[in-house]
């Protein structure tokens, strides 16, 4: 039932896009004492999936907005394929936003069609692609509901296929289920990433869940806060696919104490 | 603003409560009729209204006047919905004029401008001008109002959406501004409705030479009260249907979610 993507398959036939964060600094305000990241550099090549994790303010949604060129940088700066992105461009990275960022007054699908609308598709086709894309993410059936209607899970799920309508090189994900209660969001965030996995897409995802960041992770990018900088870079080469019992290896044990430990520091404040 | 008894158990015993207090309504004014104990220059007989009303209705000059009535009606309100929608997104688009018009938007919603419907006679005549103008200025308020407010009070989240997806300037007005605030502006449309409605059938009460208003009041001022009393009758019917058409046309598609 799924339709091939074909990401997996670009990267044998066309050149791998990388997108380059080079010596990042965001401020927010000029005035700041300290910036809200600062001397991030990052590479991360098409087919790749990164997660980010880090403690709460330490700038992971700074830097995932500024690489999709919502922010623009106080130095540094973002490069897609050695181009400058000075401007968000769906087609090149696309976002799921952390909080149900779907228009309520519009039907789920033409939610999904809005991106491809913007882009300039012509009516007809983005409606079809976005079916097509519905279909991808398994809520065919939701396509004529509102919103509303939808669970929260379903909600980003429509927000997912948002995103993926636009075929972007890279989908940006900030903390896409961390709304979502523990039940859901394990079931969810487990058969979406599967999917993109599956797909082979190219996955930059913000989370607070270190079995979440080792287990989807090619590699783990750890931020720490003040000022919000790249503490490490862990690479899992835990090879594809992975089966959960992957979690219970003495590699997986050995990551997740690793991770623990160094986003500590700020654990207990954030025990919402 | 509308009862918001759309659905739930308790559906039927809601609508026998509504039939029973129509019963007592009309049941008290039988009776009272039967005891004598309102004059009948108060309280005519409800049959007499009733035969008036048939009696009327067969008539073209009621026919006529209604239609005066409906169309001042209904050109009031059209007046009123373009340029306060018209004004509303003018004012939104900076934020200094909205900060400079929004208190003289809401002083306008809420002051009676009934007040000043003896200028509107001078102005445009005893005709049907005066009371589209004075209806058109009534439900001006509430519309351009909302469209304002909701216009400028776009949750920046959705505008995030749209940067991200690189919406353009007038992509972002079209379906993100206009769809966010639609809600508001549709309250807006709804309250300039009832506005418009009240104001023609006071106004033709007030002064006119036209219209259902003008003919209660005549009828009224000769004693003639089961006529009175029908046409007000079929006022209310004929003003009913249009608010209900009215608010029917603009209710939000997806307003039964957000309660
Ligand atoms: N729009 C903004 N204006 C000013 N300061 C901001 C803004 N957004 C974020 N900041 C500041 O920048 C820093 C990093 O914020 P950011 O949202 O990137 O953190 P985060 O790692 O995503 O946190 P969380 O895990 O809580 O989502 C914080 O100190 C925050 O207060
Ligand atoms: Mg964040």
């Amino acid at each position: 039932m799924l339709p091939n993507r074909t990401v997996r398959e670009t990267k044998e036939t066309k050149m791998i896009s990388h997108l380059n964060v080079e010596n990042l600094e965001i401020r927010y305000n000029v005035n700041a004492a300290e910036p809200a990241i600062t001397g991030v550099n990052l590479e991360i090549k098409q087919g790749e999936f990164v997660t980010v994790i880090g403690p709460s303010g330490c700038g992971k949604s700074t830097l995932l907005h500024a690489m999709g060129g919502m922010l623009s940088p106080s130095s540094g700066g973002i490069y897609l394929d050695g181009i400058e992105m000075a401007r968000p461009d769906p087609r090149q990275a696309a976002f799921v936003f952390q909080d149900y960022s779907l228009f309520p007054w519009k039907k789920v699908v033409d939610n999904v069609a809005m991106g491809l609308r913007f882009a300039g598709e012509d009516k007809k086709v983005a409606l079809e692609k976005a079916r097509a894309e519905l279909g991808f993410v398994g809520l065919a059936d939701k396509a004529d509901k509102y919103p509303g209607e939808l669970s929260g899970g379903m909600q980003q799920r429509v927000a997912v296929a948002r995103a993926l309508a636009l075929k972007p090189k890279f989908l940006l994900m900030d903390e896409p289920f961390g709304a979502l209660d523990e039940q859901t969001r394990r079931s969810l965030g487990q058969e979406l990433t599967q999917i993109l996995h599956d797909a082979g897409q190219s996955v930059v995802l913000i989370t607070h869940s270190l079995e979440e960041a080792i287990f989807w992770a090619d590699r783990i990018v750890v931020m720490k806060a003040g000022p919000g900088e790249i503490s490490k870079e862990i690479v899992v080469d835990e090879p594809w696919p992975r089966s959960l019992e992957f979690m219970t290896t003495a590699r997986f044990d050995d990551l997740r104490a690793e991770l623990f430990h160094r986003i500590q520091p700020t654990t207990a404040s954030e025990a919402k | 603003m509308r009862p918001s008894t759309s659905a739930g158990p308790r559906r039927t015993i809601v609508w026998s409560l509504r039939i029973l207090f129509v019963v007592v309504v009309f049941g008290g004014w039988i009776l009272a009729n039967a005891t004598g104990s309102i004059s009948p220059i108060i309280l005519p007989q409800l049959g007499a209204v009733l035969s008036e009303s048939i009696e009327l209705l067969r008539e073209s000059e009621v026919w006529a006047a209604a239609g005066i009535t409906v169309f001042e009606m209904i050109a009031g309100f059209g007046i009123a919905a373009v340029a306060g929608l018209l004004v509303g997104f003018v004012l939104s688009r900076k934020p200094l004029r909205s900060a400079i018009f929004e208190k003289l938007l809401a002083w306008g919603y809420i002051f009676p401008i009934s007040l000043v419907y003896p200028l509107f006679l001078i102005w445009a005549g005893v005709g049907l001008p005066s009371k589209i103008l004075f209806a058109a200025a009534s439900a001006f308020f509430p519309i351009a109002y909302n469209t304002m407010k909701g216009l400028s009070a776009v949750p920046v989240r959705y505008l995030k959406v749209g940067q991200a997806f690189g919406a353009s300037a007038q992509a972002t007005d079209w379906h993100i501004r206009a769809g966010a605030s639609r809600p508001m502006i549709l309250s807006g449309l709804r309250l300039g409705v009832s506005m418009a409605t009240v104001s023609v059938v006071l106004a033709e009460m007030l002064g006119a030479n036209a219209g259902l208003g003008f003919m209660a009041q005549q009828a009224s001022s000769q004693f003639q009260i089961p006529k009175a009393y029908a046409v007000v009758l079929i006022l209310v019917v004929i003003t009913s249907l249009l608010l209900w058409l009215m608010e029917t046309l603009l209710r939000d598609p997806n307003e039964k979610l957000k309660k």
